[in-house]
């Protein structure tokens, strides 16, 4: 038993695609794509298995499971026509991490400055952990926990950062 | 049961006997004890000894405001500086004095005494000076310091770094404290309440108080146990160090439990309750440092608090009221007390404190000496008259008044230190709309006002952040002596030889504050630095306003204009672990590793940071081989044959929209308008002062698609600096950035034998060279895997960059070494790609690129658009041009010996003289093009020298090289572009 | 650490943030100053005592570029068209 007793493991790779730029054209494009847009900044809206995250004033992600990358392509990725619109699949680009039970705020707070208790059961934010840029979303009850989501190239020291954090 | 504990009363258990040691000699003392009150149980006094005189010491206090009882630990893990005062008693504990040898009672040390004109204040700006201070430093450094640091790193010891959040902080769990906490927590505000002593309660702990007609200690128990009934975090022996800004504070736990060591927080609060309390200082005068000498407040806490008594015979000196309920708990302890107050008519107030206890008081007199070494025995008194008597004691406890402890808010920088002559001390002035203050820490000694005073703290700290509050009545408390004062800032000695300490912690005396004001120290921070008075561990807790009083009475100045010395954290001492938290060990700052990284490691390669964290692979060795046979070994494979190289962390973005151009024209130094779908353009992109800040090559994808590419160690760069250009200055622009630098694995596959590779591998791509010319970009399949293909060189040899989905990036590298075996392909590392872009002349941001040179200089000027109206760094360009005439530019160096490698950052000088340099080298390698070493770099007016012989200047030898274009492999570029 | 106010995600540790320095004239403004004013726009800082209006990036956020009043000697922050 570790510390806080947070169990800490990857999560699944679903399909993801990114969109910046114009507002209205992304709105836009979602809506065409089935997905309810989030109306919130910093939070997440989902369209039965499928995720749309507002992130910045100009920066969505859309999350759907594995299987759908294609159909993530066709309707929202860099298959996207519209000018005013950056789109990308970038499913290679994250890795995410689960941090569940009633630790995980515990283990969570030691590289984060965000609070914690303020993030929404529909909140995605990005912020600061353990020095590096993470998404942030709480898992679906039943239990605590917290989807981290963060560059690829940093989920082995984001992951070891969570698991020294458990205490392990 | 040891000889001076009470046979009742007290916090600790007499069904759980300790056993310790100090100095080796076998003690007893109960739990709920702390070192220093078991000592005082035992009888024991004589602590250690002083830091410069090696003076005997005692016990003078009962928690942090003690610097004096300075004791080490026996204990692989016990830190330097510990103080008894602040040491739980556990079994088995095994303490030893500091600062004494062999003993504190027998001490070689003290012959410090004898020298003692030769170590007053600023000692060591004077004397040990001739001939060279030097040759005294070693001994001197040696005999300073009193605890021993642990010798080897205490491996297991585990620190925590985390944030916390809360609506309100309280600092402080005595009654001012709890109360507040309490208050703010029915409103349903989230409340965090810190303490730092080993339980919490502050000083209703040790004075024997009623809160509505019950001992304080029910009242203190029913408010915790609501506290956490109700969800509020209670920490406790933990102190908050520092104040940051916007009310983010520094804690630190000392027992978190849980298997940490400590645990270091740092607190954001909506609002802050500082409820500090305050601190008793005493009354200087000759031998008041001796042990049995200590704070009355100390003493009541020992009686009341652990029962112990901590003499028989007990002269309570003092200037106020409070003392008298200090001496009243005492005579009730059965010690034998004579109060001295300094006061010629104490008031009746103070005095019926004292009715049907047999304690005698003596007006309008003074303590002038404590007498005894290792012990006080007899304390020396006089009237105004000056007139003496001897009266036989072994305890005295001196009272001079309270000093609330607003550190916190000072720090705050929103509280100002106001002198209050009622109270005869500093008092915090504040306006602020971030913290409130309560309690003795405002300057309110009575328990009932600061009952009050922290209910209304509480409440309006809730109302701030946002949260309604109900009023509630505030408890009722017995009565106390009052608070009135008159000040006394020292005692002058009976004799000019004998020492008055005014700072215990650093060996101060008043003598000390008066040689500093002689010698032209006056302001109160320079007499603090000069004298160090109030720079002790205890960070003159005590000390800084008896300080303050006697130098404004030397200078014949009210103490406010004197003022205080500035408030600093931390607070307390705190150990380097707590503050390094996470950050200490292998963990200590973000690594980046690309989806080939294992296969890397598991080939033997040597990796290294080369740019924004990213682990990438040096070298691969094989047997027997060091760094140089293996980048050479590389190097050469890739000019004769074929070698794969790990490009993932470059840099790539996705540029969209119909202003597109217009980014890249105004990004870049040349012309991007022209370029065509599936094409690329190396470009270069300044500084808005005409300096290099990063080059790559952007391709076209689409009509209003581009891929731009950064160097791997610019690209967080190159984000903020498009975003900033798109947000803040051209923010009708019609164009998105996406970052797109992990999506993408990329196997760059490089030398004559490329396309033989990546056919045997599999390809529906046509590599042929029409097909496929260089700088454009072809989509398709390689074994299998979605492939963009790029021909982009760095290496001066035919070059294929291969991008996949970082998913397939590992299977992509395994296939083409699989494929390329039978052409010997080998695995290339960023030494060997140093070598090769060197020999093929091309520039790296941050070697060849300077705070001096611009893009022309390094031989790119036809790259320049010269028919854009404007880019980023073109007007400071042509300003800087025409006002320097002299150019340093980019050359190429043959070292005259070829087997001589000139180390990067080599100046260059005229003949090799030491002056100004005319250039330096900026790389140099051991071609394997050439067979010899060669090297690039800058040199004023270089191009106009080719062929001339210059010098590099080295600390210890000059090496001739002749001056040559900067290129040294594949001039014409064939090979890149065949 | 000071906390600082996201015009798009409220206020949030500075960690999260990268500086930009003090606010400059933007680029399209100054292409109309002489060679003397433009100078001192790419390299004298005024470095105030007391308010004054600088930028900054929510980096590890939501990648907004915006300007803030921030009171060199209190860190007190306030939007950027404060007094």
């Amino acid at each position: 038993m570790t510390r806080y007793d947070a169990a800490i493991a990857p999560l699944p790779a679903p399909a993801i695609a990114e969109l910046r730029g114009d507002p209205g054209a992304a709105r836009a494009l979602l809506v065409a794509a089935g997905l309810t847009v989030p109306s919130r900044p910093n939070s997440a809206a989902s369209t039965g298995e499928r995720e749309a995250l507002w992130l910045g004033p100009k920066r969505w992600l859309v999350f759907a499971p594995a299987a759908e990358e294609r159909w993530l392509e066709a309707h929202v990725g860099s298959a996207a026509r519209e000018p005013l619109l950056a789109a990308a699949i970038v499913s290679d680009m994250f890795a995410g991490i689960a941090v569940r039970g009633a630790g995980s705020r515990d283990v969570v707070a030691q590289g984060t400055p965000l609070d914690l208790d303020a993030l929404a059961a529909d909140g995605a934010t990005m912020t600061d952990l353990f020095g590096v840029a993470a998404l942030l979303r709480p898992l679906p009850a039943p239990g605590i926990g917290i989807a981290v989501w963060v560059d690829r190239s940093l989920a082995r020291f984001v992951a070891e950062s969570l698991e020294a954090a458990n205490g392990a | 049961m040891s000889a001076f504990r009470l046979a009742g009363g007290g916090a600790v258990d007499r069904a759980r006997p300790l056993a310790f040691t100090f100095n080796g000699r076998a003690l007893g003392g109960l739990a709920g004890d702390t070192l220093a009150s078991a000592l005082l149980a035992n009888g024991v006094h004589l602590v250690g000894r002083s830091f410069k005189y090696h003076r005997p010491r005692g016990i003078f206090g009962a928690g942090f405001e003690d610097g004096n009882a300075v004791v080490q630990r026996v204990a692989a893990d016990a830190p330097a500086n510990e103080l008894a005062t602040r040491i739980e008693l556990a079994h088995g504990l095994a303490v030893r004095s500091v600062n004494c040898w062999p003993s504190p009672r027998f001490d070689v040390g003290a012959v410090a005494q004898l020298g003692a004109r030769l170590l007053g204040a600023g000692f060591y700006y004077k004397t040990f000076m001739w001939p060279d201070w030097h040759l005294f430093e070693p001994s001197i450094r040696k005999a300073a310091g009193l605890g021993t640091a642990p010798g080897e790193a205490v491996d297991d010891a585990a620190y925590e770094t985390r944030f916390g959040h809360c609506d309100v902080l309280v600092v402080g769990a005595g009654a001012a404290g709890l109360i507040a906490a309490r208050t703010a927590a029915r409103s349903g505000a989230r409340v965090m309440l810190v303490d730092d002593g080993f339980a919490p309660g502050g000083r209703l702990l040790a004075d024997a108080r009623q809160i509505d007609g019950a001992p304080a200690q029910a009242w203190i128990d029913e408010t915790l146990g609501a506290l956490r009934a109700g969800g509020a975090r209670v920490v406790g022996d933990a102190t908050v160090w520092g104040y940051l800004e916007h009310n983010m504070l520094a804690m630190v736990e000392r027992r978190p439990g849980a298997g940490l060591r400590q645990r270091a927080w740092k607190i954001r609060a909506k609002q802050v309750v500082i409820a500090t309390g305050a601190f008793e200082r005493p009354i200087p005068f000759a031998g008041s440092d001796r042990p049995g000498v200590m704070l009355a407040s100390a003493a009541r806490t020992y009686v009341n608090r652990y029962a112990v008594k901590p003499g028989t015979t007990a002269v309570v000196f003092t200037n106020n009221d409070g003392a008298y309920d200090a001496a009243a708990d005492l005579a009730r302890a059965g010690i034998a007390v004579t109060v001295i107050d300094s006061r010629a008519e104490p008031p009746d107030g103070a005095t019926a404190r004292l009715s049907g206890l047999p304690v005698d008081v003596e007006a309008g007199a003074v303590v002038q000496e404590a007498l005894g070494r290792g012990r006080v025995h007899t304390a020396v008194v006089a009237d105004r008259g000056g007139a003496a008597r001897l009266l036989s004691c072994d305890l005295v406890c001196v009272s001079g008044g309270w000093n609330p402890a607003f550190h916190l808010a000072s720090q705050s920088r929103e509280a100002r230190a106001v002198w209050d002559d009622a109270r005869a001390t500093f008092v915090p002035q504040s306006a602020s709309s971030r913290f409130h203050l309560a309690g003795a820490a405002r300057g309110t000694f009575d328990l009932q006002g600061c009952l009050a005073e922290g209910a209304r703290a509480g409440a309006a700290a809730a109302r701030a952040a946002g949260f309604t509050v109900a009023e509630a009545a505030v408890p009722r408390t017995d009565g106390e002596a009052g608070a009135s004062i008159e000040p006394l800032w020292f005692v002058p000695p009976p004799s000019r030889g004998k020492k008055v300490f005014v700072d215990l912690v650093n060996d101060v005396t008043v003598g000390d504050l008066a040689l500093a004001l002689r010698e032209g120290y006056d302001h109160i921070e320079h007499v603090k630095r000069y004298t160090t008075a109030g720079m002790g561990i205890d960070q003159g807790k005590t000390v800084n306003v008896n300080v303050i009083g006697a130098v404004a009475a030397m200078r014949g100045l009210a103490p406010d204009a004197v003022g205080t010395t500035t408030f600093r954290q931390p607070y307390v001492p705190v150990e380097f672990g707590a503050i390094a938290g996470h950050r200490a060990g292998m963990r200590r700052t973000p690594v980046r590793r690309s989806p080939m990284f294992d296969a890397h490691v598991a080939a033997g390669a040597v990796m290294y940071e080369a740019g924004l964290r990213w682990q990438r692979p040096g070298f691969y060795p094989q047997a027997g081989e060091d760094m140089a046979a293996a980048t050479a070994r590389e190097a050469r494979t890739v000019r004769t044959g074929v070698g794969a190289y790990d490009g993932s962390p470059l840099g790539k973005f996705l540029v969209k929209g119909p202003d597109a151009v217009r980014l890249l024209d105004l990004l870049y130094v040349n012309d991007f308008a022209t370029l065509k779908p599936g094409h690329g353009r190396y470009g270069v992109m300044l500084w808005e002062d005409g300096l290099v800040m990063d080059d790559g090559v952007t391709f076209r994808l689409d009509e209003h698609s581009y891929l731009l590419h950064s160097s791997t160690g610019g690209a967080d760069r190159v984000h903020g600096h498009i975003e900033e250009l798109l947000q803040l200055h051209y923010p009708h622009w019609r164009v998105s950035v996406l970052p797109v630098t992990s999506q993408w694995a990329n196997v760059t596959v490089c030398g004559p034998l490329t396309r033989e590779v990546i056919r045997a591998a599999g390809t529906d791509i046509d590599l042929g060279r029409d097909a496929f010319p260089f700088m454009t970009l072809r989509e398709g399949e390689v074994a299998g895997l979605p492939v963009r293909a790029a021909r982009v060189s760095w290496t001066g040899e035919l070059s294929i960059e291969l991008n996949t989905p970082a998913r397939h990036g590992l299977a992509l590298w395994q296939t083409i070494l699989a494929a390329g075996k039978t052409f010997g392909i080998a695995p290339v590392g960023s030494e060997a790609n140093h070598v090769l872009r060197v020999e093929a002349g091309y520039i790296s941001t941050g070697h060849e690129t300077d705070g001096v040179v611009d893009v022309i200089d390094l031989g790119l000027g036809r790259m320049v658009s010269k028919t854009k109206a404007d880019f980023i760094g073109k007007r400071a360009m042509a300003i800087g041009r025409a006002g320097n005439p002299v150019r340093r530019e980019l050359v190429g160096y043959l070292p005259a010996d070829p087997d001589r490698l000139v180390p990067e950052g080599a100046p260059v000088t005229p003949q090799g003289a030491r002056t100004h340099s005319e250039g330096f080298v900026s790389a140099c390698v051991r071609s394997v093009a050439l067979g010899r070493t060669v090297a690039l770099g800058l040199l004023n007016d270089g191009r106009a020298r080719h062929g001339e012989t210059v010098f590099a200047k080295l600390p210890d030898a000059v090496i001739p090289m002749t001056v040559v274009p900067p290129v040294f492999h594949d001039a014409d570029r064939a090979r890149v572009k065949g | 650490m000071m906390l600082i106010a996201c015009p798009w995600c409220g206020p949030r540790d500075e960690s999260e943030f990268v500086c930009g320095g003090e606010k400059l004239m933007p680029r399209g403004e100054a292409a109309g100053l002489d060679d003397a004013a433009w100078l001192e726009r790419m390299m004298i800082r005024a470095n105030r005592r007391g308010p004054h209006v600088e930028t900054w990036w929510h980096a590890k956020g939501c990648l907004a570029w915006f300007a803030i009043t921030r009171d060199t000697l209190t860190h007190e922050i306030a939007p950027e068209g404060a007094p």
